[in-house]
């Protein structure tokens, strides 16, 4: 029986845990139902070392042969702060919190990989080791700038592993689809926050004071025109405004002005260079006698497919769904922390489509719903990856 | 390989003779008259290849070979550029204002070099087709966006033309490497010709008229911000101000103030977003009282170096510079009249390495410069490139 056959014979399985996590959402750093979940599970299929509370809380299982390789695959766990109205009858239970990035189905995903490389340990044929990582908190940061990825990293997660492997489901790309793409996937993400700082005074008398809105005029056409003027064309960057606020009554003029922004990089160069453009811009301030403060907070790294990990995939999956249904350019200048255990084990993350082809379900929007027929597909796809590197069947 | 870089260095004097000689008598685009007459009398000189003058205006066509085999195209741009040369060669331009600063007194040298290398070849009888040796005039563009390989096509100088090859110098690359580029290469290269309109009016009484000048800065302000804020980010572009300009007197209002810039672009669909948000950025005028005349004319496409021909390119740029010193990466947004060349024949540009390394020479600049060491190294490798695709045709293979 092959892996994808295998992989089916679990699809039951797997939809009855991703509905159970999708009408239980929780919010990064507070998966406890979902981690004792994933921990009951791990247990249950067996010959599985389970730890949890890493990270936080996420769930460390491993399974083999002690001796050899290792490779580590990984689910997020984490939900959105979101009111769920996908209209689906396992729908939230917890109002304002939603999985609406389809994180349910990669931490059920992982199970069912779990149950299918249980099966491969069981021939005798592997040796090496496999980790399953159940992170928390993709998509949040905690008190200290934190994201569950770093976390866990910090906590030995990826202690020995050799490579890492993931996937992401895409609610835009139909069912039967994978994208795999060598090198770099993902945007360096980075946000910062300045406050402007002037006088303020009586809308009457501007004269008296000095204005931080009128301040924040040449400072948000320097920010506008870093991308377009400062930047390197041939390496993407964006920079983005998403809070600007200021004063609170028509006559008057405010002492300081809060703006909030997101930089995001490829190039390792032009990200330093955007935070320097970015305290060049808000430094327009002084020029006007105001002043300013600048946090800057770093991000995810970019993240990087490496080519040789990617190459595995690619064969795995070329196999199961057909070399014409892998996308091999799709890259973008959204962010996952994923890319932090690429800095730490060279790996590849794949886009599993999962498009339920009714109308638009966008991730991060209220009415996110995938193709749970996308799922034995992403778990063969994995298992099998794992299981030739662990029986030396890759190059 | 047959020593055709040997060959080449053999050449190193003549060219570099010919290219001073270019040198210290740049032309401007459709002016090459000189170079022109040049070009054909060492072609003459050479022997055994049929001359053809006025191609595309002061363009000149060469042709070597016979027979039904195919027909290789080889080009080199002949035009010089409206610079006060400051490079301290001892052969700087004697036509003042006018130099040859992006290096195509080098590409006509070269061309002329392999012009040599290729008539050994006819004697041996390796040359089983054509080449033709395509010297253009006027590669860097005009306002009206007329540019020499456009005029030379209109002549038939490529009808026949299988694959098409060239090379230009860069002043950034050391001696000894060259760029090879599978695929998209240069970009695509407009220009926007706009004027901002207005009443006009008197210094001290601006609310009697209205303000070109105040227009014209929310253009501005507009047309910087269509890069970082309505372009894909994954896909490279660029939309540039080059020459702003209004007024006459400190305190006369201007009536008028003239905006123009390049766009250059790789994406055929940002090509045209930049042109319906440069015509947005200047329709502002309206919502401020004024009016606008904008003209966009499209300049070069977008650049394509073709795969097949690439390989070929680096198979020989690989024997004689080494893989190791060809970069394979590096893309750029300047714009080349050659990729209308290859529109009508599958075609590479080659980038050859040919820095002076005293300082930086940009191209473009008053001090650019180049290493005439660079000259054999690209004289072979189009000639040997030639030399191989011939064998290729005829079913020979290829001796390495």
């Amino acid at each position: 029986m092959s892996m994808l056959d295998r992989a089916h014979s679990l699809s039951g399985e797997m939809s009855r845990l991703r509905r159970d996590i999708h009408a239980h959402p929780e919010l990064a750093f507070e998966e406890v139902r979902t981690a004792a979940l994933v921990a009951d599970t791990l247990r249950e299929i067996g010959g599985i070392e389970v730890k949890t509370n890493v990270g936080i809380t996420g769930v460390v299982g491993s399974i083999g042969t002690g001796d050899g390789p290792t490779i580590g695959i990984r689910a997020d766990m984490d939900a959105l702060p979101i009111i769920e109205e996908s209209g689906v009858d396992f729908s939230s239970t917890s109002h304002g919190t939603m999985h609406a990035c389809g994180h349910d189905s990669h931490t059920a995903i992982l199970l069912g990989v779990a149950h299918l490389l249980k099966q491969e340990f069981a021939k005798g044929t592997l040796r090496g080791n496999v980790r399953f990582i159940f992170q928390p908190a993709e998509e949040a940061t905690n008190g200290r700038h934190q994201s569950g990825a770093p976390m866990m990293i910090d906590d030995g997660a990826l202690d020995g592993v050799d490579h890492m492997i993931a996937l992401h489901v895409d609610s835009t790309m139909p069912v039967g689809q994978v994208g795999l793409k060598s090198g770099h996937i993902t945007a360096a993400v980075d946000s910062f926050k300045a406050w402007i700082r002037g006088t303020g005074g009586h809308g009457a008398y501007p004269h008296q004071g000095t204005d931080p809105l009128w301040m924040l005029i040449p400072v948000m056409t320097a920010l506008h025109n870093i991308v377009s003027r400062r930047v390197d064309p041939m390496h993407p960057a964006v920079v983005s405004l998403g809070v600007v606020r200021g004063g609170t009554v028509s006559n008057v003029i405010p002492a300081e002005v809060y703006l909030e922004g997101t930089l995001r990089s490829y190039d390792a160069g032009v990200r330093e260079q955007l935070l320097k453009e970015v305290e060049a811009a808000v430094a327009l301030s002084r020029h006007f006698d105001g002043d300013y403060t600048l946090e800057i907070e770093r991000g995810y790294p970019p993240g990087y497919n490496d080519p040789m990990v990617t190459k595995w995939m690619d064969a795995v999956a070329t196999e199961i769904v057909g070399g014409d249904n892998i996308i091999r350019d799709r890259a973008g200048m959204g962010a996952e922390d994923f890319a932090y255990m690429q800095q730490k084990a060279p790996g590849t993350m794949i886009n599993l489509g999962a498009a339920v082809g009714d109308f638009k379900r966008a991730h991060h929007t209220p009415v996110f719903a995938i193709d749970e027929r996308a799922m034995p597909i992403g778990a063969a796809i994995l298992a099998e990856t794992a299981r030739r590197f662990l029986a030396g069947e890759v190059e | 390989m047959s020593g055709m870089l040997e060959r080449a260095q053999q050449l190193h004097a003549e060219m570099s003779r010919l290219r001073r000689d270019i040198h210290a008598h740049p032309e401007l685009g459709f002016q090459e008259v000189r170079t022109a007459a040049l070009v054909a009398d060492t072609l003459h000189e050479i022997g055994g290849i049929s001359v053809r003058t006025q191609v595309g205006k002061t363009g000149v066509v060469g042709e070597i070979g016979t027979g039904d085999g195919p027909v290789i195209g080889i080009r080199a741009d002949m035009d010089a550029l409206p610079i006060l040369e400051e490079s301290g060669t001892a052969f700087a331009s004697t036509n003042a204002g006018v130099m040859h600063a992006c290096g195509h007194d080098a590409h006509t040298a070269i061309l002329l070099g392999v012009a040599h290398l290729l008539k050994q070849e006819v004697a041996k009888g390796t040359i089983t087709g054509r080449v033709r040796f395509l010297f253009q005039p006027a590669e860097e563009v005009g306002g009206d966006g007329v540019s020499g390989a456009p005029e030379m096509i209109k002549d038939g100088a490529l009808v026949g033309v299988d694959h098409v090859i060239a090379l230009h110098v860069a002043s950034g690359m050391p001696v000894g490497k060259v760029g090879l580029v599978s695929g998209s290469n240069f970009a695509a290269g407009d220009i926007f010709q706009g004027n901002v309109l207005a009443a006009g009016g008197h210094g001290a009484m601006p609310h009697v008229g209205s303000d070109a000048v105040m227009m014209a800065m929310q253009v501005v302000q507009a047309l910087n911000a269509i890069v970082s804020r309505k372009v894909d980010p994954m896909l490279p572009a660029v939309c540039s101000i080059g020459r702003i300009h209004g007024g006459s007197a400190f305190n006369v209002i201007p009536a008028v103030v003239e905006i123009s810039g390049t766009l250059r672009s790789y994406d055929p669909a940002v090509r045209e977003l930049l042109f319906a948000e440069v015509e947005r950025a200047f329709a502002l005028t309206r919502a401020l009282g004024g009016d606008y005349e904008l003209s966009l004319v499209r300049g070069y496409p977008a650049g394509y170096n073709d795969p097949t021909v690439t390989q070929w390119m680096d198979d020989v740029a690989t024997q004689i510079v080494g893989t190791t010193n060809i970069d394979r990466a590096t893309r750029i947004m300047g714009s080349e009249d050659f990729t209308f060349m290859q529109q009508r024949a599958p075609g590479t540009m080659m980038m050859l390495g040919a820095a002076v390394g005293d300082m930086e020479r940009p191209h473009h600049t008053p001090v650019f410069d180049i290493d005439e060491t660079a000259m054999p190294i690209g004289a072979a490798i189009l000639a040997e490139t030639v030399v191989q695709y011939f064998q290729r045709a005829s079913g020979k293979g290829i001796a390495s």
